[in-house]
């Protein structure tokens, strides 16, 4: 046996094998890097030789520099704010604008131009290694500027919503279960996100007030390309900004894929924050009185896109009583 | 109570599983500097290298399940990460800006200077080495994909060399890179204590 896998033929295997390289240094097109992946999870050989690139690969990162203390002030700042926050304000850091928009679902609709936020308060500089124990922190968080959206972490919270919001969660807690149960020999850190899931009842319950509430405006994501008109995911936005997203029939997607939710806001697609590959109850927020015309989900890679570079698997207009 | 300066890598995420903040910090004493420098290397660009660098944490923070030490040392986990949101920025311009940019790119990742950026003198030396053993043809595909965020399909064009060709030279660049520096006794930098 040489760990090849069953299914793949010489030829297609030897066809991959050649791309493990420029895979290993993020040096192939999103199509090719899908097939490789998929056939890393099937071929442990080439699983092997991908982790071997990535280990050369790092030594020639090593430079030898110290961490600059100032920017672990600001990791440090913002590890009880929520998941996936900040990935859209790295483009528009850069020097250069982000490019146009590529395809989506919504017609007319152009490329993001999201706006700039503040990186965050720099507190003064703390030693690094010292520190206290960090307790799972309500959720929340506010818009700092124009159409600025803040996603809430969805891993801190975890509770009951009567109907698709229990059977979401039970889902994500049978999940880490089954995990558990496949790699509890190595992987002490999955026991720790088991008991972490535990503690996870802020994010829900402010979902299940917001559903409840008469002046919430609820949209519903039905599949687009189909004639199915199931909702698969429900979004709520209360008056205030706040919005969560209720998703319990999205299908679930490899750890190197992301579900990413886009608001439609005065002709441009902006950003809500990436909802991982199984997302279950994922707040955000917006400034209050933004017109969000339509809610879209595309699915991207594991770090999210600064603009939607899929068609949306699931869209809904919003409809305002 | 685990002392967090002799903890393992591994042991560290298993503290970051459980909300421990000197745990992230340690890891990011560790290798924060060259996760910031190898983003501001592809990015060109300190304060989105500086964003990268937090998402890379932050993400390490609200994720640590993500990381498998059986697939290899933290350090790569974390470089792997860094390099992709790295490219998947730079690759998010739009075609024009990335024309104008090329050039730019092209003679700024060309230099090595990695006999200035002093991790381990010892082993820094010894990649040296082991990159200037390598025949031009294989070590300027690696340097323009990995520290110039092309594919390999750009590679080609720029070496103007048939795309399967530098695909197969990465491949083997980087297979010799790694029996050379064996030889040498290198190890992953970052290997766990």
């Amino acid at each position: 046996m040489d760990g090849t896998p069953k299914d793949a033929t010489p030829m297609e295997h030897e066809a991959i094998e050649e791309l493990l390289g420029a895979y290993a240094l993020d040096a192939v097109t999103p199509e090719e890097h899908e097939l490789v992946r998929r056939h890393l999870e099937e071929c442990p050989r080439c699983a092997d030789e991908v982790a071997l690139h990535h280990e050369v690969a790092g030594l020639l990162a090593n430079t030898g520099q110290d961490a600059p203390g100032e920017l672990w002030d600001r990791i440090a700042d913002r590890l009880d704010q929520p998941a996936g926050d900040g990935w859209d304000r790295v483009a528009a850091r850069l020097d250069h604008p982000v490019g146009p928009a590529g395809p989506t679902g919504l017609a007319g609709l152009t490329g993001p131009t999201e706006p700039t936020g503040p990186t965050g308060p720099t507190g003064p500089t703390s030693p690094v290694g010292t520190g206290s124990v960090t307790q799972p922190a309500p959720v929340g968080g506010s818009p700092d500027g124009g159409p600025t959206v803040v996603p809430l972490d969805g891993r801190r919270s975890r509770s009951r919503l009567a109907g698709r919001i229990a059977t979401a969660v039970a889902g994500v807690a049978a999940l880490v279960a089954v995990l558990l149960g496949v790699q509890v020999s190595n992987l002490h850190h999955q026991v720790d996100q088991l008991q972490s899931a535990a503690a996870r009842p802020v994010l829900t319950r402010a979902a299940t007030a917001a559903y409840d509430d008469p002046t919430s405006v609820r949209t519903s994501l039905t599949p687009v390309g189909t004639s199915a008109t199931t909702t698969v995911a429900t979004v709520v936005l209360t008056a205030n900004g706040a919005g969560y997203l209720i998703a319990d029939r999205l299908a679930p997607l490899p750890s190197t894929r992301t579900y990413q939710l886009w608001a439609s806001i005065d002709g441009q697609l902006i950003s809500m924050g990436l909802l991982g590959p199984d997302p279950t109850v994922v707040g955000f927020s917006v400034n209050p009185g933004v017109p969000v015309a339509a809610f879209a989900i595309t699915e991207e890679s594991a770090g999210g896109a600064v603009e939607a570079t899929h068609q949306p698997v699931v869209e809904g207009t919003v409809v305002k009583a | 109570m685990i002392d967090i300066e002799q903890a393992s890598d591994a042991n560290l995420v298993v503290a970051i599983g459980r909300w421990h903040e000197p745990a992230l910090a340690e890891v990011y004493r560790r290798h924060g500097g060259s996760v910031h420098a190898l983003a501001r290397r592809v990015i060109r660009s300190t304060p989105a290298a500086e964003e990268v660098t937090q998402e890379v944490f932050l993400d390490l923070w609200h994720h640590p399940e993500k990381f498998d030490p059986q697939r290899g040392t933290l350090r790569s986990y974390l470089l792997t990460r860094t390099h992709g949101k790295s490219v998947d920025l730079i690759r998010s311009e739009s075609s024009r800006t990335r024309r104008e940019e090329r050039t730019v790119r092209e003679t700024a990742t060309a230099g090595y200077d990695l006999e200035h950026q002093v991790w381990d003198l010892a082993v820094a030396e010894q990649v040296r080495q082991a990159m200037d053993e390598l025949p031009e043809e294989l070590r300027r595909p690696i340097e323009l994909a990995y520290f110039g965020g092309y594919t390999y399909r750009d590679v080609a064009e720029l070496l103007e060399a048939p795309e399967g060709t530098v695909k197969s030279r990465i491949r083997t660049g980087l297979l010799r890179l790694r029996a050379s520096l064996a030889e040498r006794g290198v190890r992953p930098a970052g290997a766990e204590l």
